[in-house]
């Protein structure tokens, strides 16, 4: 049986699920190159937040939720820990009458799927779930126990493992310097080893790095880097047996960890046009740890200040920066390009972990079978064609 | 009391690049943050401050950018914070850094503790504590671990001492050095973050202290840097186990015989 031969760029979540739904085609002969470690870079620094109901992703693409969440908690049952699940809960509080609405429609999705959730408006028991919240200045809150947060390298790393289980191959520490082209056709790509492969298929998964990889093969991927700047609070109070839910609000959110919370800038807040959250940068110039600005210490004491006036009073442990490779819309852009043979899976800014299972799916469908699906027809590279100025 | 702590920003990850020429740390662009026994020693001032009433003093030496470690230490509980800054300063060695220290701190006020954190993870040379000692006149003690009874004309430290804990009286004023680990550094709060950014940082450059500059700065360093490389990589290796908890056990068990052979 002749094998397509597909060479993945970026061991990412992107990535190493694309690989992995590949390499369930028992016809494909998969490659991924690497330039570090599988499952670092932006994807070591997500949050992972798979939650039932919450603003990271429009209610229109709630199965794309419902499909990451059930794929992990899957991966969770089969091998305990390779998913790195951390099952808190999540409350979603409602600061408008539209945030209320959107909840409630969430509330009634994850019902649908056999999941608990309920919308509160006691403002004790809010209290209950998240102490040192202001709870007089919201309207209430959406709940429920059965989500929680995933470890985006774990995930990657168990893809990874599962993909070369069914035969694929990983080059970690090797960079791609070079897409090889016959006009407009991609058909194979060097590497920083000095080696060469021949590719029916060559697909970038390197996020925030796209943007750089495009420029081999005179691609302008429209795509912007937005800081994701993480801080970790150790809270005034510690609470025994109390587990810190997610906690999602229009601006910001917050996850336990370990005894501290972490806090970051949501995605969908970003404004592209603002220098302070949006730009072109290298993602390789990023420091391990620290490199936030001034300004979102600002913002986070406001919000805190606002919203949950016991955390404005936590020790700042730590902060790290990262980038989010994010496009106009928010949206991720799958599947091909104007260069025949060259496949993009990127742009998945803060969603990475939850997108990715359902777009790798169709995604490996698509390059296998030549059949499309209506996810990939909306997260087309098309729809932003010439829309990246 | 009046206590002066001396701070110093060092790289906060290990992607520095070294300058080829000088073998100097190039700052610039490089993520720098507070030296973490530095951190242990502010932390032991601002218990002294809530044992005492003390007056804390911060001061750092070096370009603009060091007053983000300056701010940190008001949030920590600072007082006042003093950055030490003036181009014949610059390229100093660690009896310069004394030097200059040392005229700064005695150009503010007489104080009855100066403490230092006893080593910079950067340079790692551990001097310029003892030396300002030296300068100061004033008697010393390094590594100190824990900061005891303090009284008008002394205190009382201990520090590790042929594996134990050695206690020790110092007359005041006098300097201390704080090891790493000391205690559990005071976290800068978000809140505290935005009171700092209000406070005033001093600066004192040469033009106050009118130190020979043939004494301080890289004109006046007796010691010159020949080389400074990266430490060869360990050889550590790392890997992933999964499986269940028994299995895992197993497996870190089978590792550790493999080890031991």
């Amino acid at each position: 049986m002749s094998k397509k031969k597909i060479g993945i760029i970026g061991g990412g979540i992107s990535g190493a699920a694309l690989g992995y739904n590949l390499s369930l085609y028992e016809d494909a002969e998969i490659t991924l190159f690497e330039k570090d470690r599988i499952g670092c870079g932006t994807t070591a620094k997500s949050a992972g937040t798979v939650c039932l109901f919450d603003d990271s992703l429009n209610n229109r693409y709630w199965d794309v939720r419902l499909y990451g969440f059930e794929t992990y908690l899957k991966m969770e049952q089969e091998e305990p820990g390779s998913a790195g699940f951390d099952k808190t809960g999540t409350l979603v509080v409602a600061t408008s009458k539209e945030v209320e609405e959107r909840i409630k429609t969430g509330i009634a999705l994850a019902r649908s799927a056999g999941y608990t959730g309920e919308y509160i408006t006691d403002k004790d028991r809010i209290r209950e779930i998240l102490p040192g919240i202001n709870a007089d200045i919201i309207l209430g809150a959406g709940y429920t126990k059965d989500d929680g947060y995933f470890d985006g390298t774990m995930i990657s790393n168990t893809f990874a493992k599962k993909m070369q289980a069914n035969g694929g191959t990983i080059y970690t520490g090797v960079a791609v310097t070079e897409i090889i082209r016959d006009g407009d056709t991609a058909t194979g790509l060097k590497t920083s080893d000095g080696k060469t492969y021949d590719f029916d298929v060559i697909v970038d998964c390197t996020g925030p790095w796209s943007k750089f990889t495009g420029e081999m093969v005179d691609i302008d991927v429209p795509i912007w880097h937005t800081k994701a700047e993480a801080f970790f609070l150790a809270p005034p109070v510690k609470r025994e047996n109390y587990v810190f839910p997610i906690i999602k609000y229009p601006a910001f959110y917050g996850l336990r960890a370990g005894d501290n919370v972490f806090i970051c800038k949501s995605h969908l807040s970003m404004d592209l046009d603002n220098p302070m959250h949006a730009g072109q940068w290298d993602p390789d110039k990023l420091p391990a740890t620290g490199g936030t600005d001034d300004y979102f210490i600002e913002f986070l004491f406001d919000q805190m200040d606002t919203y949950i006036p016991e955390l404005a009073d936590s020790g700042q442990v730590s902060s790290w920066l990262s980038y989010r490779a994010e496009t106009r819309d928010f949206l991720p852009i799958v599947g091909d390009t104007p260069v025949q043979n060259y496949l993009l899976a990127t742009g998945y800014g803060g969603n990475g972990v939850i997108e990715a299972p359902a777009v790798s799916r169709d995604l490996a469908k698509y390059i296998m079978r030549g059949e499309s699906t209506l996810l990939l027809e909306e997260w087309a590279f098309r729809r932003l064609w010439g829309k990246a100025e | 009391m009046r206590i002066a702590v001396c701070i110093k920003q060092i790289p906060a990850n290990d992607t520095v690049e070294i300058d080829p020429v000088t073998h100097r740390l190039i700052r610039i662009d490089t993520e720098m943050t507070v030296n973490p026994a530095d951190l242990n020693a502010l932390t032991e001032a601002v218990h002294l401050k809530q044992q005492t009433g003390a007056q804390v003093d911060v001061y750092t030496m070096g370009a603009d950018g060091a007053k983000a470690a300056l701010y940190t230490a008001l949030a920590i509980g600072a007082d006042e914070a003093y950055l030490v800054t003036d181009r014949a300063f610059a390229g100093g060695d660690t009896l310069g850094t004394a030097k200059v220290l040392a005229a700064a701190m005695q150009s503010v006020a007489q104080y009855d503790l100066v403490i230092c954190g006893a080593l910079a993870s950067d340079g790692a040379t551990g001097q310029v504590g003892a030396m300002l000692a030296e300068i100061l006149k004033i008697p010393s003690v390094t590594e100190v671990k824990k900061i005891g009874e303090t009284a008008d004309t002394s205190v009382t430290v201990y520090k590790a001492w042929k594996g134990q804990l050695a206690q020790l009286r110092m007359s005041l004023p006098g300097l201390l050095t704080v090891s790493l680990g000391a205690n559990k550094p005071i976290l800068p709060t978000l809140r505290n973050q935005m009171k700092a950014k209000k406070k005033t940082i001093h600066s004192i450059t040469n033009e106050e202290l009118a130190l020979n500059p043939e004494e301080i700065g890289l004109q006046g360093a007796k010691s010159i840097v020949t080389d400074t490389y990266l430490r060869e990589a360990s050889g550590k290796q790392s890997m992933m186990l999964s499986g269940t908890a028994e299995e895992i056990a197993d497996q870190i068990v089978e590792l550790m015989q493999k080890v031991g052979e």
